[in-house]
């Protein structure tokens, strides 16, 4: 990679990389005294270049990770919902077998109201 | 000249030694890498998938079983999820709430499985049930106190409506699950479904994640809902009368049957004594079974009925033909006597032989099948009606419960005597449901109909019928039509006689039977069976019931008479038989 550095004036307080590179160009002779600019390509050592691949791994792998606990947000709201069907679920049991049970013949049959009735004991009809 | 400047790794030998330790360092960590990751992998990803996965059973819910009253399903049984609750007396103690378990836990209006308080105060262990079968409110109730220490256990048992209602058809299901007896045992695969499966991987909690790409779900199959032939309502009323009956006769047991002759259906099946399917373990183990279905009897003179439609059928009497009453025969060298010595000696219709129960009559009937003697012919021509019209000594074929196929000697092994005690109803042996399904096809119109029990199943709330069973011909129309005729003479007669029929309006027929009991050797000399058997409805009769009483004693047909008459108007009403 190529960082292009303005040359700054000779004189100037300045970095030993940037006196290196005005030397080189002091020493090719280029323009002295005038308000040039020469951009050269700066590049960076394996150490750099490494540390620069490792952050861009970096990024990705947090991005993935992000995305994956998404999902896994997901995950948690189905078991919530499945624990809310179960839940439902024997509700409706329970109200189904508390209906069967108030209506039963049984329960009819023992009731206060059954023991308030009489008991039929002849049958006749219209017709007889 | 210009000095050639150094590298500035190597401008110093000082870092030039840290650059190749931390060199040396990165390729030991490396080394590490590539020997966990790539020669060890297989190890570890093994190792990691069986800490992250998981496997739960999927429970299927077993199916529910229903009854049919005037189209409307009525649930007999049903599946209840009820709670246990558990505590952990160890960390109650740590924890110092002691006594506020004990007073919730003490006001749950319930009987403790143990002391309450003796439970908490064994701070050793960390499992003690206190309370089972407690339902989900209850459960919600303890559970909203949010105690440390208090557990909840989940279960799914059967739970009975009605009851006890029909017991002994419907069976119950054990412990663990399995069905016995009944429906719950004959069709346990068609109401426990498939279990499902789900493996998956999971995060710290327990929560199953969908990132695995080793995930495998069955989703559970649940068992059918069964829908019977039985109507709650009738079954209730015979279970009401056979105890009733058995009471009043001073009966050991006594049981009722009520089918459709022209469906098959069964309405009842009510037995005396029977048992509470939710409280099985209290039951005897004889009262788990159907008696109905699996108790083969020699059931006597009911069995004259079906004597006297097949000498019908094959024209060798009418019912006004008649013969020579002597009050005893002799076949074979073995006496046969009339129960009811009237009529000695007297020339009568084959009509009052059925009337008054003759068990000469019925020799003679057999007489009349064989050409006019006793023989092979008549032999094979009862066999063919008894076993192959009638199903008598057979098992009901895709019937789903349990039943006893009986006797029926053959004719080529049996003697004359054999055959004419088997005329009326001894010397054989055959089940209620047998003979009842067979004097359906007498007043049917002449058709086998097989006995139902499975009358559909419930698919999403709604009732899916089987299919209508197939009929066969085995009576001429003409045969069933003299047949009925003659069992409403029959039981017109009797009831002329003794007072007014309870039935009536309706028109009603049917036939006594009062049968000796065998006994190792010959028949006991005092228990005898009272049996009845009797339809109502005219020319298309809605109904047949079939009642017993038996016990060590001498029960009469009398006895189970009285049950058939406490019935047969009620269920004509609830028919709407006018």
């Amino acid at each position: 990679m190529k960082i292009y550095r303005n040359q700054f004036n000779a004189g100037s307080s300045v970095t030993p990389r940037a006196r290196a590179t005005r030397t080189e160009l002091s020493s090719s002779n280029y323009s002295h005294g005038r308000n040039t600019v020469r951009f050269t390509p700066t590049r960076h050592g394996i150490i750099g270049q490494v540390g620069f691949a490792v952050s861009l791994v970096l990024v990705v792998g947090l991005v993935f990770l992000t995305m994956t606990s998404r999902i896994t947000e997901y995950d948690y709201k189905m078991e919530a919902m499945s624990r809310q069907v179960q839940e439902l679920t024997a509700r409706k049991e329970e109200l189904a077998v508390e209906n069967a049970r108030v209506t039963s013949r049984a329960t009819i049959n023992n009731s206060d109201l059954a023991d308030l009735m009489t008991r039929p004991s002849t049958v006749s009809h219209l017709n007889d | 000249m210009n000095k050639k400047p150094k590298v500035w790794l190597f401008a110093d030998w000082r870092i030039t030694a840290c650059a190749v330790l931390g060199l040396l360092g990165l390729l030991a960590v490396a080394w590490r890498l590539f020997g966990l990751q790539v020669l060890r992998h297989d190890a570890h990803a093994e190792r990691a998938h069986a800490e992250q996965t998981r496997q739960w059973v999927l429970p299927a819910r077993r199916g529910e079983i229903f009854g049919l009253e005037r189209g409307q399903l009525v649930p007999l049984v049903l599946n209840e999820t009820v709670y246990e609750v558990f505590v952990d007396p160890f960390m109650i103690s740590r924890n110092g709430n002691q006594k506020r378990v004990f007073e919730v836990l003490n006001a749950v209006p319930l009987e403790p499985r143990q002391d309450i308080r003796k439970a908490l105060d064994q701070t050793t262990t960390q499992y003690q049930v206190i309370y089972r079968n407690l339902s989900r409110s209850q459960a919600e109730t303890l559970r909203a106190e949010n105690l440390p220490g208090v557990g909840f256990k989940a279960t799914v048992r059967r739970t009975y409506p009605e009851q006890g209602l029909a017991a002994q058809t419907l069976g119950f299901v054990n412990l663990d699950g399995v069905g016995q007896y009944g429906i719950e045992g004959s069709l346990n695969d068609r109401l426990s479904g498939t279990d499902g499966m789900l493996r998956a991987v999971t995060d710290v909690n327990n929560v199953p994640l969908t990132i695995g790409r080793e995930n495998i779900r069955y989703d559970a199959v649940n068992g059918e809902d069964l829908v019977l032939t039985l109507d709650p309502s009738i079954q209730m009323r015979a279970e009401q009368i056979v105890a009733e009956g058995a009471t009043r006769a001073g009966a050991a047991y006594a049981n009722i049957l009520v089918l459709c002759p022209n469906t098959g259906r069964i309405y009842a099946m009510a037995n005396y004594p029977s048992f509470d399917p939710g409280n099985f373990g209290a039951a005897r183990p004889g009262d788990f079974q159907n008696p109905i279905l699996t108790d083969a009897y020699e059931a006597g003179s009911v069995i004259k009925t079906l004597t006297m439609a097949a000498a019908i059928e094959r024209s060798a009497i009418r019912p006004t033909d008649t013969y020579l009453n002597v009050p005893t025969r002799m076949i074979d060298g073995w006496p046969v006597n009339n129960f009811v010595q009237q009529h000695n000696n007297e020339t009568i219709t084959y009509q009052l032989a059925h009337d008054l129960s003759f068990n000469v009559g019925t020799i003679s009937m057999l007489e009349q099948m064989g050409g006019g003697q006793l023989g092979r012919s008549g032999r094979e021509t009862l066999f063919d009606f008894f076993h192959s019209r009638f199903f008598l000594g057979r098992r009901i074929d895709g019937f789903p419960l349990p039943n006893t196929a009986g006797i029926v000697p053959q004719p080529s092994s049996a003697s004359n005597i054999a055959y004419a005690t088997m005329t009326f109803g001894q010397g054989m042996s055959n089940t209620m449901l047998q003979i009842g399904a067979a004097y359906a096809s007498v007043i049917n119109g002449g058709y086998h109909v097989t006995p139902q029990i499975i009358a559909g199943t419930r698919v999403d709330g709604q009732f899916r019928a089987t299919p209508e069973p197939s009929r066969t011909r085995v009576l001429q129309e003409s045969t069933s039509r003299t047949m009925r005729q003659v069992l409403e003479t029959t039981r017109a007669r009797a009831f002329r006689d003794w007072f007014p029929d309870p039935v009536a309006p309706f028109t009603a027929g049917g036939k006594t039977g009062t049968a000796q009991v065998p006994v190792a050797g010959g028949y006991h000399p005092t228990w005898a069976i009272g049996s009845y058997i009797g339809h109502a409805g005219g020319e298309r009769p809605e109904f047949i019931i079939m009642t017993r009483v038996g016990g060590e004693a001498t029960f009469r047909a009398a006895d189970a008479t009285w049950m058939f008459n406490e019935l047969a108007p009620w269920l004509a009403d609830y028919l709407q038989l006018y």
